[in-house]
């Protein structure tokens, strides 16, 4: 009895001796959501914090709607490390890593001081998450933290339900610092990055009174496409070549394809919609004579939701007709992503490595300098398109009023 | 107590009798004078049916008393047997055993000249109809539920089970209260070896009394520093029955409607009788439900303080972020908010059962509305806490044996402090700890987590699955006796064809 009363004694002294060291209550936390990297002209580094204030932030609380509900802190520091002490010691709670949603990063750090620091310090901290999102700001990073959308109270995570509905709906941007480590950790292949931006009056939608009004002063986008060379960026890819790069690396999900009647212009008056509901694409690398190139094999499934061409659909060749138009679409928009790559001088696409794994000896000799070869490396693009549907009507409206004029004359 | 045996003086033993009784006033003596010589029946008042008294014992006696018949001449016994119109009549010489049948409600006829004592069983007391179990109440199956008395109580077994191999052995336990206990087991289905077993075991308890099954359990169970029970309790008959069926002892204890099972294991606690009365899709639901919220009964309030205070990574952002804003400006941690909250509970439920029926309602809105809301609304706890400490305790409401309820209640406030020190951690290891120590325990002789630990995959037809009754064809290994396993025939699910 003794013994077992001694027994409990001793583990209970070693329980309250080790106990409650790195307790901490959810009240003493600054959750931040979402962080921002700045360069300042000093050439010191300037990090933002957006944390928010859970206060105004829940559903039910009374005082939400009279209190912002995120803060932003910033601070300077010679490293990233020092930047956030500072930023924490500004903050009267502790600041909190692993619930942060996006990392914004501004162009002038991307272009001059590269992304190593910051990935560097994901990848040691155990605090840190590698699903988190990082975009390239257009301007100011910390300004991105500051806009105020509705719906979502905090910025932050309307940002990461922005990119989730981008990925789930229309092509599956690689914007998960883990992605970019990926990419970048391959020498023989170069890193894209997507780029966020502030459109009209940031000033004026990082006020609480934004979210009265029914228009918003400014809005976050998603933009550009960022292509890095190692850690450090050297170019942008516009919307036509970002949809080009995804049909060439088979990150399409769904989306809605406009396209021109048979080889006119594609203008707003006379452009059709393609719905691609599915969408693949295989890179194999293949040999043309003695020269190694890539094959692009793109299929692409979907309905026909917008017509302005004058096709009949009773005949099957109207349907061929407007499948290949839509192969040309597709096709013009690869080959716009891979022009941009070439001048680039960038692999944006990973055919280092189809290379690689077709065939060993001819890579052994191509990776000497690789991603400058992409400019020579001969590229086809096969797209094999199939309409499913071309929903409930048969004749374009635009037909249909066609007839009506014939009648009145 | 100077008497050991009856003398054949009449006046010296019931002078005897009214010394070792104090003269109390209950203690009734009447003398009938005969011819011969005269007779003095002594007994309890209260304990006696008197119709039985006045009309098959006084009456034919003090008839008889004044004529001397053949029987008279044969002696005394003879002439009681013929004379007293009772079913039970015994004859003892010893005066400690007149005392103890005068208590159980036996009239003494004694004689002058006779060093002897005829015991008349004529026994009688106030006792509660047999009503509805209080707390094993079931929406399907009988309504029937033990009562005090021990004889009532088998007799509600017997009705079940009508079989001669139903055996019953008598002992009296408790020097002053001199408690009848009875084990019953059914003969070729009960182990022998558990039946002696306990037998021991009830032989070596010397104890004044004996006023309810709960003495007798702490007295036999195999262990006795754990906050699990290793004994069942039922308080209904047809469980009684079932568990005899299973190869289970059942040892019935006088004075109480609560009955011990035993062996049992631990999933034994989570049984409703109900289960097998139901169809077994639902009853294999329904017993789901209640592990689970044996779980939650347990954990839950450890995990949410080491989820809150250690781990808040591990929560959804939104959460997170709703959590977070319940306890800005709550004073306490979170640890002494659980404690705080989960002490209210169990103070107020404590209260509850004191509390007299008449003002029982206002101790439920005293306890939710102002301990609850309005604790919340000044902002002493979360609205989160609350919610965690009542679905907890909700949940500590859905185990069908109390006793384990109370083990779960017990063993959260262990986890609420190893969560408060070392959160998930001190949580993982606390739970290891306990199966360790479950693993360790046994009930005569059955392991505690068995089917599951040793793996009988033959028991495990009734354990989290209630199989359909025709797939159950034997009765649960290590319980019930070898040489008598099989329940039923095989293939008797209706619709199959004969084999």
């Amino acid at each position: 009895m003794r013994r077992i009363a001694l027994i409990v004694c001793i583990l209970s002294v070693g329980l309250l001796l080790g106990g409650c060291w790195n307790r901490e209550e959810l009240n003493e936390l600054g959750i931040v959501s979402a962080k921002a990297v700045d360069l300042n002209d000093s050439g010191e580094w300037e990090a933002s914090f957006q944390i928010t204030v859970p206060r105004s932030t829940a559903a039910t609380s009374q005082t939400s709607g009279s209190q912002s509900p995120v803060t932003v802190f910033s601070a300077k520091g010679r490293t990233m490390l020092e930047a956030v002490e500072r930023a924490g010691t500004e903050s009267p709670r502790r600041l909190f890593f692993p619930h942060i949603q996006v990392i914004v990063i501004s162009e002038r750090v991307a272009r001059e001081k590269g992304l190593k620091a910051v990935l560097e310090l994901y990848l040691r901290d155990h605090e840190r998450r590698e699903t988190v999102n990082v975009l390239i700001a257009h301007g100011r990073a910390r300004d991105v933290l500051d806009v105020l959308i509705p719906f979502e109270s905090n910025p932050a995570y309307a940002i990461d339900g922005i990119i989730r509905r981008t990925r789930m709906q229309f092509r599956d941007v690689p914007t998960r610092l883990q992605d970019l480590i990926m990419m970048m950790a391959n020498p023989y292949r170069n890193a894209v990055a997507q780029e966020v931006l502030v459109s009209g009056d940031r000033d004026k939608q990082s006020n609480l009174d934004a979210l009265q009004s029914t228009r918003s002063a400014g809005v976050i986008k998603l933009g550009r496409m960022g292509v890095f060379k190692a850690d450090k960026l050297v170019g942008w890819m516009n919307e036509r070549e970002t949809v080009g790069w995804a049909w060439a690396t088979n990150h399409i999900k769904e989306m809605m394809l406009p396209f021109p009647c048979d080889g006119k212009e594609l203008t707003s008056g006379s452009a059709s919609s393609f719905q691609v509901e599915t969408a693949s694409t295989k890179q194999k690398a293949v040999y043309e004579g003695k020269e190694i190139g890539i094959q692009l094999n793109i299929r692409a499934e979907g309905s026909v939701s917008e017509m302005a061409c004058q096709t009949d659909f009773r005949e099957a060749e109207g349907l061929r007709s407007l499948e290949r138009s839509i192969a040309e679409a597709i096709q013009s928009d690869v080959e716009s992503a891979v022009r941009k790559a070439r001048d680039l001088g960038a692999d944006v696409f990973g055919f280092g490595d189809v290379i690689h794994r077709t065939d060993r000896q001819a890579w052994s000799v191509l990776k000497a300098n690789w991603p400058s070869r992409i400019r020579e490396l001969s590229i086809h693009t096969n797209v094999e398109v199939s309409i499913r549907r071309i929903g409930l009507t048969n004749d374009p409206f635009t037909k249909v009023l066609g007839n009506q004029e014939d009648k009145d004359g | 107590m100077g008497v050991d045996v009856l003398v054949s003086q009449l006046a010296e033993n019931l002078k005897a009798i009214e010394d070792s009784t104090g003269k109390s006033s209950d203690v009734v003596i009447r003398s009938i004078l005969g011819v011969r010589t005269s007779f003095a029946l002594v007994y309890i008042e209260g304990l006696v049916d008197t119709d039985i008294f006045n009309n098959n014992i006084l009456q034919p006696l003090t008839s008889a008393a004044n004529q001397v018949n053949d029987q008279f001449l044969e002696g005394f016994e003879t002439f009681f047997r013929h004379h007293v119109n009772v079913a039970s009549m015994a004859v003892t010489d010893r005066f400690e055993a007149v005392l103890s049948e005068m208590f159980n409600g036996n009239v003494i006829v004694l004689a002058d000249g006779w060093a002897n004592a005829a015991v008349v069983g004529a026994p009688k007391w106030k006792q509660r109809n047999v009503n509805e179990p209080t707390s094993q109440t079931v929406v399907r199956g009988p309504k029937e539920g033990f009562v005090e008395d021990i004889g009532t109580n088998v007799a509600l077994i017997r009705k079940r089970i009508k079989s001669p191999n139903l055996w019953r052995i008598d002992r009296t336990i408790g020097t002053i209260t001199g408690t009848k206990v009875c084990v019953m087991y059914i003969n070729g289905i009960a182990k022998d070896s558990v039946v002696r077993e306990l037998l021991t075991r009830l032989d070596r308890i010397q104890v004044d009394s004996i006023l309810e099954s709960g003495y007798i359990e702490e007295f036999i169970q195999d262990a006795s520093y754990t906050p699990f029970p290793t004994i069942l309790n039922v308080e209904r008959p047809d469980a009684a029955a079932a568990a005899l069926l299973e190869g289970q002892v059942v040892v019935l204890v006088d004075g109480t409607p609560f009955q011990l099972v035993l062996p049992v294991s631990f999933f034994k606690f989570f049984l409703s009788s109900e289960d097998y009365y139901q169809r077994f899709d639902i009853a294999t639901f329904v017993r789901g439900i209640r592990f689970v919220a044996f779980v939650i009964a347990m954990v839950l309030p450890s995990l949410y303080i080491s989820v809150t205070t250690y781990h808040p990574e591990l929560l959804p952002t939104t959460m997170l972020v709703t959590l977070a804003a319940q306890r800005e400006g709550v004073p306490l941690p979170a640890v002494l908010e659980a404690l705080l909250m989960e002490i209210t509970f169990e103070v107020l439920r404590e209260a509850g059962i004191r509390m007299p029926r008449t003002i029982g309602p206002a101790i439920s809105i005293v306890g939710a509305l102002v301990l609850g809301q309005a604790a919340v609304e000044a902002g002493l706890v979360s609205a989160a806490m609350v919610i965690v400490v009542g679905f907890t305790a909700i949940n500590g409401f859905v185990m069908p044996a109390y006793n384990i309820a109370v083990a779960a209640r017990l063993i959260r406030f262990f986890l609420m402090i190893m969560a408060g020190c070392l959160g998930l951690y001190g949580v993982t290891a606390a739970l290891l700890f306990l199966l360790i120590h479950m693993c360790g325990l046994r009930s005569f002789g059955v392991p505690y987590l068995m089917p599951i630990s040793p793996r009988i995959p033959q028991n495990l037809k009734d354990v989290i699955v209630r199989a359909p009754w025709w797939r159950m064809h034997t009765r649960p290994k290590l319980i019930a006796s070898p040489s008598n396993e099989v329940r039923q025939r095989k293939h008797l699910r209706p619709g199959a064809r004969r084999k």
